[in-house]
């Protein structure tokens, strides 16, 4: 098995291997990779099946293939076909470029090790210090070193903490400034059991994901969810008359009167169409949440044409 | 006292009398002498116990409970029985298809399509109107003829659409008075949704105000058909009961605001 440092210095001083599998939980860092290769290549092609690609090297031509990164993600065929002959198989076709494997399950990984052991490199989690460190180097520029800091320390991995960071980095800066712990522990949903609150975040910050794991996880009914929907487009309309502080400020900015004005009439249509008729409250909710990931919302007389 | 409204309904209760129903169902709007209507059944019934139960499951159940042990003839009105839960429609099923010698029972609603088939299949249904102009004002009178005579020329006499509008008016303080005639003036001076829909449903002293009656005033004196027709959507929604009235109050407020 290949350690993360050997890969991490092939892919960083611009000597990629023809072939890796990426295995193990953190996205990240596999993200990383996948787009320092993609700028050493110039471009990236997704592929099916390591077979096709493979089959595809394989192929004589005249003019010879492009130097290009192929990406296979979770190809579970590729798994189940390993045996002692392929790793001598991969290592005798030419390949253009390099090929990248992604895969996540700790069983696939087995396996994988077993049959390609010297192309197998298993991303885990990182460190903390780790984690802080890429942060500050990324977004050092835009968000707060307290902010980062915060993020590193509560998020689940270094993907989820990107994800983090990249929603902050379209928040003002000024807001950025005062953002408080709290809103940050429930950006990063450090909290277990979701209150009208997160579900107010969630719609303030339009983040369609984030909204909807909160309503996964909401302490009350999908009646609670969709009030608390219409009591944040009360508050948003009154911050947006009369900035003051409350959790809600930051996401000001990502909405116009319209929008909030279209949003209440979806959702209270919704709750009386609940009540009346035999439609699924769940789909509804969804349904209103994806709204929110438009722009601009579409009007009531729009969404019932 | 007899209201031109009420005149079928009292031939239909004499009716249910000579018939020696157990069981009737009175609807009309609210405020049009659905409980008046019941208390002149158990009159004419010369029934002396009338016991007002109110549409929670465990007030019906009781009642029914204690139906079998009754020696003197009960009448029990059901109020609102449309604005219960389902189930205590329900709890009353076994006891109309079986009433007991003594029990007898009137059920109120204002909409009936709110109270299942099993129970209008199993009941006299009386229908009521809403009282008419004439019929108020002949109430009013005989309520105060002063107070009659102070209001019949004023806004509030025009959003007088049931006797307990009346009465209503009638027991109101002058501060809350003025408010509903100067609501539309209110409202303009509110900055944003929110207390747009507090004034809405708040006098002055932040104590409640029924929306139906804010918005009522509202149509007295809005000439814009949009907003009329917003007025319209709400009284129906309210009257549905399938929302919150503090979400129909915003709802107003948002459309009177951003709508149209």
């Amino acid at each position: 098995m290949l350690t993360i440092q050997q890969v991490g210095s092939d892919i960083l001083n611009n000597t990629p291997k023809s072939f890796y599998v990426f295995c193990g939980p953190e996205y990240g860092v596999k993200r990383e990779y996948l787009n320092i290769l993609q700028k050493f290549y110039g471009s990236k092609i997704e592929a099916d099946s390591v077979q096709s690609v493979l089959s595809m090297m394989n192929t004589k031509r005249l003019i010879p293939l492009k130097p290009a990164l192929y990406v296979v993600r979770y190809d579970e065929s590729f798994v189940s076909s390993l045996s002692a002959s392929t790793s001598s198989m991969i290592s005798s076709t030419n390949i253009s470029g390099t090929i990248v494997c992604i895969y996540e399950k700790p069983s696939q990984f087995q396996k994988l090790d077993k049959y390609l052991s010297d192309y197998v490199v298993s991303i885990d989690s990182i460190d903390k210090k780790y984690i802080f460190a890429h942060l500050y180097k990324k977004y050092s520029q835009k968000i707060p070193e307290n902010v980062l800091r915060c993020i590193s320390t509560h998020s689940t991995n270094y993907n989820h903490s990107m994800l983090v960071c990249d929603e902050l980095c379209y928040m003002d800066p000024d807001s950025l400034l005062s953002i408080t712990e709290d809103s940050i522990l429930r950006l990063v949903n450090i909290s277990n059991i979701t209150g009208d609150t997160q579900i107010r975040l969630g719609v303030a910050s339009r983040n369609f994901s984030y909204l909807i794991r909160a309503i996964d996880s909401y302490e009350n009914d999908l009646d609670g969810v969709l009030y608390t929907f219409l009591y944040t487009c009360i508050d948003l309309e009154k911050l947006k008359r009369s900035r003051s502080d409350s959790i809600l400020t930051p996401y000001i900015n990502r909405w116009d009167m319209k929008d909030i004005y279209n949003f209440y009439m979806n959702v209270y249509d919704t709750i009386k169409k609940i009540r009346s008729l035999s439609c699924d409250p769940y789909n509804s909710v969804v349904y209103l949440c994806s709204l929110l990931l438009l722009k601009p919302i579409p009007s009531l007389e729009d969404t019932t044409k | 006292m007899i209201f031109k409204n009420q005149l079928s309904a009292l031939e239909d209760i004499e009716k249910c009398i000579q018939s020696d129903r157990h069981s009737i169902i009175i609807t009309g709007p609210e405020g049009s002498g659905k409980v008046y209507l019941a208390n002149d059944f158990a009159q004419k019934h010369n029934i002396e116990n009338v016991v007002s139960v109110s549409p929670k499951v465990e007030d019906v159940r009781s009642f029914i409970g204690n139906s079998y042990s009754f020696d003197e003839r009960v009448l029990g009105i059901f109020e609102n029985l449309d604005s219960g839960h389902v189930s205590s429609c329900y709890s009353l099923l076994k006891f109309l298809e079986e009433p007991t010698a003594n029990s007898y029972i009137v059920i109120t609603c204002s909409n009936i399509r709110n109270i299942p088939d099993t129970l209008i299949s199993r009941s006299f249904v009386i229908y009521v109107s809403a009282p008419t102009s004439s019929d108020i004002v002949e109430y009013a009178q005989s309520l105060n003829l002063d107070k009659y005579l102070e209001f019949s020329t004023r806004l509030s006499w025009k959003v007088l659409r049931s006797f307990e509008d009346v009465n209503a008016l009638f027991n109101m303080s002058q501060d809350r008075i003025e408010y509903l005639e100067h609501i539309s003036d209110i409202m303009k001076d509110c900055t944003n949704v929110s207390s747009l829909s507090w004034a809405l449903t708040h006098y002055k002293d932040n104590s409640e105000l029924p929306l139906q009656l804010s918005i009522r005033y509202i149509m007295c004196t809005c000439k814009d058909p949009y907003k009329l027709k917003v007025c319209l959507d709400a009284l129906n929604d309210i009257d549905s009961k399938r929302i919150a009235v503090s979400s129909i109050a915003a709802k107003v407020a948002f459309e009177f605001r951003y709508g149209g």
